[in-house]
């Protein structure tokens, strides 16, 4: 199975994923990448709600980028995710 | 014998002379099973380096960390407070060394020495308290705050401040997705407080860990020093 690295931005700085997961498929990562954006936004205890330029950087094991998922896409539902990143 | 576990200092020397015989240096692979749940257990590890988790099951085949022992304790408590076996797996996560005593030799240490009971007896009240108050810190307090109540925690039972936990790992101890540790452990790393190389995790300012741990971490600390602390309570 392929591996992903889920990397997340807040828009300057990247917290970065060196762990990976092995999921069945792109779909999978979207999906994948989805709850890790709901986990933060309802854990966030200090910040001020403003997710605005936060997304979910998706690499693959070459570094190359699969998709992004930007947290205000991952609340409107779940067509969220550009596939090939940007 | 330098012994580093902090059970077996703080036995009075001729207790200590006592077990020793039955004490076998062992080392600790990670990855290696110690105790599966409900089998009878034959050997306790009073653990000098490295640390074990304990495994508690959370739904059908699946298994999460509960909690990290390291030299602070002993693997295989059960068997001392009258049970064979466990509802745990018991599974080294990181190597090291133990000092391990076969099973029914340590339950006649409990009966023969008063001292040595006394002191599983103390360690089981710490265990007691660890568990109540994590359960209470986890149902009330932040993930930064029980974040940095798990890092102080793992380098007073491993021992030194180089910690080569996972994100992963620290994912399933904290009861969340990986990603929001990532982003906990990135924003202590801006801070100074950490540093991570690949695998690890350094502990810079421990002074400023404190302040982000909640006080879940000293009451739980203050368990395990009573045990040293009170050789005849």
């Amino acid at each position: 199975m392929p591996r992903f690295f889920f990397h997340v931005s807040d828009g300057s700085t990247v917290f970065v994923d060196d762990e990976a997961v092995e999921l069945e498929s792109v779909a999978a990562a979207r999906d994948y990448a989805i709850r890790d954006a709901r986990d933060l936004m309802c854990r966030d205890e200090e910040g001020d709600g403003n997710w605005s330029g936060w997304r979910i950087l998706v690499r693959d094991e070459d570094g190359n980028d699969v998709l992004a998922v930007s947290f205000l896409d991952a609340v409107r539902g779940a067509a969220g995710g550009e596939p090939g990143g940007g | 014998m330098a012994i580093c576990n902090k059970l077996l200092n703080s036995l009075p020397p001729e207790e200590l002379r006592t077990i020793a015989p039955h004490l076998e240096e062992v080392a600790l692979h990670a990855r290696q099973v110690l105790h599966l749940k409900g089998i009878p257990i034959e050997h306790l590890y009073f653990v000098e380096e490295g640390l074990v988790s304990v495994f508690a099951e959370i739904g059908e085949g699946e298994v999460v960390e509960a909690w990290l022992i390291g030299r602070e304790g002993l693997v295989g408590l059960p068997v001392l407070l009258g049970g064979a076996a466990s509802p745990f797996r018991r599974v080294v996560n990181v190597g090291g060394r133990a000092l391990r005593i076969p099973a029914d030799r340590s339950i006649l240490m409990m009966e023969e020495r008063p001292a040595f009971r006394r002191l599983i007896l103390r360690y089981a009240q710490a265990v007691t308290v660890q568990s109540a108050q994590a359960g209470a810190c986890a149902n009330r307090h932040s993930l930064h705050q029980r974040l940095a109540r798990w890092l102080l925690s793992a380098e007073y039972r491993l021992g030194r401040n180089e910690l080569p936990l996972t994100h992963a790992l620290l994912s399933r101890l904290l009861g969340t997705r990986r990603a929001s540790v990532t982003v906990a452990l990135g924003k202590l790393e801006a801070a100074g407080i950490i540093r991570q190389r690949r695998g690890e995790i350094t502990i810079l300012d421990r002074d400023r860990l404190e302040a982000a741990a909640c006080n879940c971490h000293r009451i739980i600390k203050a368990a395990y020093d009573r045990i040293v602390a009170d050789p005849d309570a």
